[in-house]
């Protein structure tokens, strides 16, 4: 009935009885109401966290844990008037920020440029392609790397990168540029016509 | 500079480099290269086409010792900074009435006239003993102090007048009252302990 009931609810209902000082909610509605949350958030939490941590799946599995607790813990921070995704992916940016300072910039191995010749081995050379833009991803700095998941692997709408990431509009916009043109200074080898012949942009 | 960052930006996300008009495109030419400009946009495109694992979250289990926190609206170190804040405030406010003077006259100001009815010279009114109260919280050093106040009025007080000639009139110095009915000094024993003086009767 409960676990119905809480279907039903928006996400910030749910975390104000997580909170849990509005009305008399008890210990075990306060409880379901985070693993409805966790239900709603975990799996969208655990792809942003592998394209963050450069695909080291058991580290984004601990976070995915881990983040559900600090919500927890800093239940008392969430602002009801404000929307829940927004605020759990600053906390799960700020998480990947923090292990950035503390692990540093992974570093990836570029993938063997062995391009094959000619247009022909086109699929080979998008795959190439595909590992090269990769190890540019996860090679950027932690505030470029952050803009550009959000944008073009969980596709959030500019406003929500601005909110998620705490700074405006325009330096959004400026961090996806220089996010773009460093990815794009590593793979100036590549044949820019690719764009026509084997990715379209909307 | 940051200006045409996000306007480049726009562009790439929105136009091909054919789609450009003449001004955006000698402006995206200010910057990158058409390849570049290009380049960038199929970074983006790929970038869709990119794989990550579909791995399932783990199931969400609340650890027993974090469960106590679901009872807790605040954290426990919150809620004693808040106490201590409130503790704080409450002494400083308490200890700043102590240093406002409360002034408490202990008994009515003496009034003094010269009058003889008419005479509206000034009289000094004096105002003696000041109590000053302090909050019983603060009361660890009591100081009492005496401050005179001389006050100056106009206008004379209409209670006790001390006209001339209405004053109270005094018994006239008799003989009977000048007589002794205790012993003479050198009749008294315990003269002896007080230094040798010699007492002279004037009245008479």
């Amino acid at each position: 009935m409960n676990n119905l009931h809480h279907k039903q609810q928006s996400d910030e209902e749910l975390m104000v009885q997580v909170m849990g000082h509005h009305s008399p909610f008890s210990t075990k509605q306060a409880e379901a109401a985070l693993v409805e949350l966790h239900h709603r958030y975990s799996r969208k939490l655990l792809g942003y966290f592998i394209k963050m941590l450069n695909k080291d799946v058991d580290l984004a599995q601990d976070f995915v844990q881990d983040i559900f607790l600090k919500l927890l813990e800093k239940k008392h921070l969430f602002d009801p008037n404000k929307k829940f995704y927004s605020w759990i992916f600053t906390i799960a940016s700020n998480m990947c920020k923090t292990a950035y300072r503390h692990h540093g910039k992974t570093v990836s191995l570029y993938p063997e440029m062995n391009h094959p010749s000619g247009l022909a081995e086109n699929l080979a050379e998008k795959q190439l392609f595909l590992k090269a833009l990769q190890a540019g991803i996860d090679n950027l700095e932690h505030h470029h790397k952050t803009v550009f998941v959000l944008r073009y692997l969980e596709h959030f709408p500019l406003n929500e990168i601005a909110e998620i990431t705490e700074s405006s509009l325009g330096t959004v916009k400026s961090r996806l540029f220089y996010a773009t043109r460093k990815i794009t200074d590593q793979l100036k080898h590549f044949d820019p016509s690719f764009e026509t012949t084997l990715f379209k942009l909307n | 500079m940051e200006e045409q960052h996000e306007r480049l930006f726009d562009l790439i996300e929105s136009k091909s480099f054919e789609e450009l008009t003449s001004e955006e495109r000698t402006f995206v030419l200010n910057h990158l290269t058409e390849a570049e400009y290009t380049l960038q946009r199929t970074v983006i495109s790929a970038t869709a086409a990119l794989e990550y694992s579909s791995d399932e979250p783990r199931a969400f289990s609340i650890p027993e010792k974090k469960k106590s926190i679901l009872n807790r609206t605040i954290p426990l170190y919150q809620a004693l900074i808040g106490a201590a804040c409130l503790a704080l405030l409450f002494f400083v406010v308490g200890n700043k009435k102590s240093y406002s003077l409360n002034w408490r006259f202990s008994e009515h100001p003496l009034e003094i006239s010269l009058a003889n009815g008419t005479s509206a010279s000034p009289v000094k009114i004096i105002h003696d003993t000041i109590v000053r109260e302090i909050p019983i919280i603060s009361a660890s050093k009591v100081i009492h102090d005496t401050i005179t106040v001389v006050q100056t009025i106009l206008q004379q007080p209409e209670k006790r007048m001390l006209e001339v000639g209405k004053t109270a009139s005094y018994p006239e110095l008799t003989e009977k009252l000048l007589e002794s009915k205790s012993p003479s000094y050198k009749d008294d024993q315990t003269a002896q302990f007080l230094p040798s003086v010699s007492v002279v009767n004037t009245m008479k």
